[in-house]
């Protein structure tokens, strides 16, 4: 298919490449990144969320898109709250997956180096991973209920984590506008007993370190500085959020007939905003979002228990505080600037994350003269990074950046590649000591079936939606 | 497609497709049910049960995916196994007979976060009918 180039990272999808289309698609990517990507199906899909009813703009992608379902993965579309829709497609089943990073007062070289094997079988004992595990902090009935509408203020409530972590959390780690009474009694049944579990496929948690700093006005900010040693979460909202997002698209690809409204693919099923069906999505998928902040707020707990029993000081001691947790997969009310003036709009972010830059209100206090970090996963073995959102973010993708590498290769092709247990083997002889929970669906997730997160990262600055803050390599991998 | 029925797993960069195929719509979408079986290291060790499950859904195809997603349901909230897997159209969706049980120890699988409705197809085939259907992992 055909892309215009706008300029050297950003690339248009014209009107009519999917029939219906209201506004164009628009990528944003280096020329190897587009042309990589040409054949997969993920363009054709930005053009198909261009035909949604009172879509604002265009339908864009960022530099990591690959081929979902329903939107592209690393696909951003704001809807009129008038004439446009919610589509629980453009969020994801794993809603509000996201990443949380620990920074802490440890030096690799010097603390951590020697002790990284005892650190990660640590990790490994405190993290329940892969499929059918349950929590560490299952939870029914009432306290379900207080899950679902605090967030990250119910464990804190419930002594969990360090005094100020909610400050450092998007929305202050807690949803405004849940409702935990849409969040059907099958939701509840599948998710209850998963808080404060990785799950599997691509999340993971990791002990990184910062090997590179890009930006240090913004990592002393951060509170990030080189060879300092750091924990990264990604993980979202389990099974609770999954049945969430597979009840209302059922219900709205019910509805779609007496709606009138036809979409190119089922999975882009929805509902106008306003419309009952609509509201009751958006309430439960909040409740799940403040589930999934949560989880990563008790898993985070559980990284910190790991190094307080190999370095016998406490989480304060060690410095083991928030620099941020953001999601990447979320619909959001927000205001942005269309057409000279200030609107609301629901932005959709699928597997993309917001990207506020400076002097947001929205933004921590500390964060505030600087901009929103960016928390970035690469894939296992290879960097992470921590961006900060660029001013021009907010006109360019209504806020909003990469969410990760964005895969390459199917999961098929990876394995075919590689085993896993040799793929253990090659990143243990670098120096990553492992805790994986299957070693047969390890090479699944190997780096080699990802993009070049660099190349991801550089395309981001280049087409002015986030700037490199610090670079991180991981020394130890727990996956699912 | 050699055999009257079977399926098949289709690629996708970061999912999984199964393209399911049989002599008439319930056969493919028992098919479609038992590579999700395989893909999740989902079988039982012994049936110890039936669950009998009526799905409803704006047509057929829907109303598979309703019964793959009970199927990750059930594995993810009840920790069961599945043996066979029995369909029945009716004309608002589906019934089905789901053999459940404790699931084979040391199995292993992808976690399936969901069917989705993405490319969703459920057409005559070269032997009756084919479903093709994607999940999200």
């Amino acid at each position: 298919m055909d892309l215009e180039r706008l300029d050297p990272f950003t690339w248009r999808v014209p009107v009519g490449t999917v029939e219906g289309m209201r506004v164009p698609g628009i990528v944003y990517g280096s020329e190897a990144i587009v042309r990589a990507a040409v054949d997969d199906r993920a363009f054709l899909q930005v053009a198909a969320v261009a035909t949604l009813p009172g879509i604002v703009r265009a339908s864009y992608a960022m530099p990591d898109v690959h081929w979902g379902y329903g939107f592209a993965i690393g696909g951003v579309a704001a809807f009129d709250p008038d004439e446009g829709v919610v589509s629980p497609g453009g969020v994801g089943f794993d809603i509000a997956c996201g990443v949380r990073l620990l920074r802490s007062d440890l030096a690799w070289s010097k603390d951590v180096a020697a002790r990284v094997g005892e650190l990660a079988r640590s990790l490994g004992r405190e993290i329940p991973r892969g499929t059918g595990t349950g929590g560490r902090l299952p939870v029914a009935g009432r306290d379900l209920d207080r899950v679902l509408r605090e967030g990250v203020r119910y464990p804190l409530a419930r002594g969990i984590g360090l005094e100020g972590d909610e400050e450092r959390c998007e929305d202050r780690g807690v949803a405004p506008d849940a409702l935990p009474e849409a969040v059907s009694e099958r939701a509840r049944s599948r998710g209850a007993r998963q808080l404060g579990s990785l799950g599997s496929g691509n999340h993971f948690l990791e002990v990184q370190v910062v090997d590179r700093v890009l930006d240090a006005r913004a990592a002393a900010a951060f509170g990030l500085a080189e060879d300092q040693v750091c924990v990264m979460i990604h993980s979202g909202s389990r099974g609770l959020g999954h049945q969430v997002c597979t009840d209302h698209v059922a219900a709205m690809d019910r509805l779609a007939p007496s709606l009138g409204i036809r979409v190119p693919d089922r999975q882009l099923a929805c509902a106008p905003l306003g419309h009952e069906a609509a509201e009751r999505y958006l309430g439960a998928m909040h409740a799940a979002a403040n589930f999934a902040r949560a989880n990563r707020h008790v898993l985070a707990d559980g990284a910190r228990r790991a190094f307080e029993e190999v370095f016998r000081r406490s989480a304060q001691a060690l410095g083991l505080t928030l620099v941020y947790d953001v999601s990447h997969n979320l619909a959001k009310l927000e205001e942005h600037e269309v057409d000279g003036r200030r609107r609301r709009v629901c932005v959709h972010r699928k597997g993309a994350t917001r990207a506020f830059g400076p002097g947001h209100p929205d933004l921590p206090e500390p964060y505030r003269a600087i901009g929103q970090p960016v928390l970035v996963p690469g894939s296992m073995g290879t960097a992470s990074w921590v961006l900060v959102a660029l001013p021009t973010a907010a006109d360019r993708s209504f806020g909003s950046t990469c969410h990760g590498a964005g895969r390459a290769m199917s999961r098929t092709q990876a394995k075919r590649r590689q085993r896993g247990a040799d793929l253990a083997r090659d990143l243990e002889a670098r120096g990553i000591a492992l805790a994986p929970a299957n070693l047969g669906l390890l090479s699944e997730e190997a780096p080699y079936a990802y993009k070049d997160v660099d190349e991801v990262v550089r395309a981001c600055e280049g087409a002015g939606l986030s700037r490199p803050v610090a670079r991180l390599r991981p020394v130890a991998v727990v996956k699912g | 497609m050699d055999a009257e029925r079977g399926h098949r797993p289709i690629e996708h960069t970061a999912d999984v497709g199964i393209a399911a195929w049989g002599p008439d719509a319930a056969a493919a979408i028992e098919e479609a049910a038992a590579g999700l079986v395989e893909l999740v290291g989902g079988c039982c060790e012994r049936v110890e049960g039936v669950r009998r499950v009526e799905l409803a859904g704006r047509d057929l195809a829907a109303a598979a995916v309703g019964l793959l997603n009970e199927l990750v349901y059930l594995r993810d909230a009840e920790g069961l196994g599945f043996g066979r897997v029995r369909v029945r159209p009716r004309p608002d969706g589906l019934e089905a007979e789901v053999e459940t049980g404790p699931p084979r120890a040391g199995a292993a699988g992808l976690e399936v976060k969901a069917a989705t409705l993405h490319g969703l197809v459920l057409e005559p085939g070269e032997h009756g009918a084919e479903l093709r259907v994607f999940l999200d992992v």
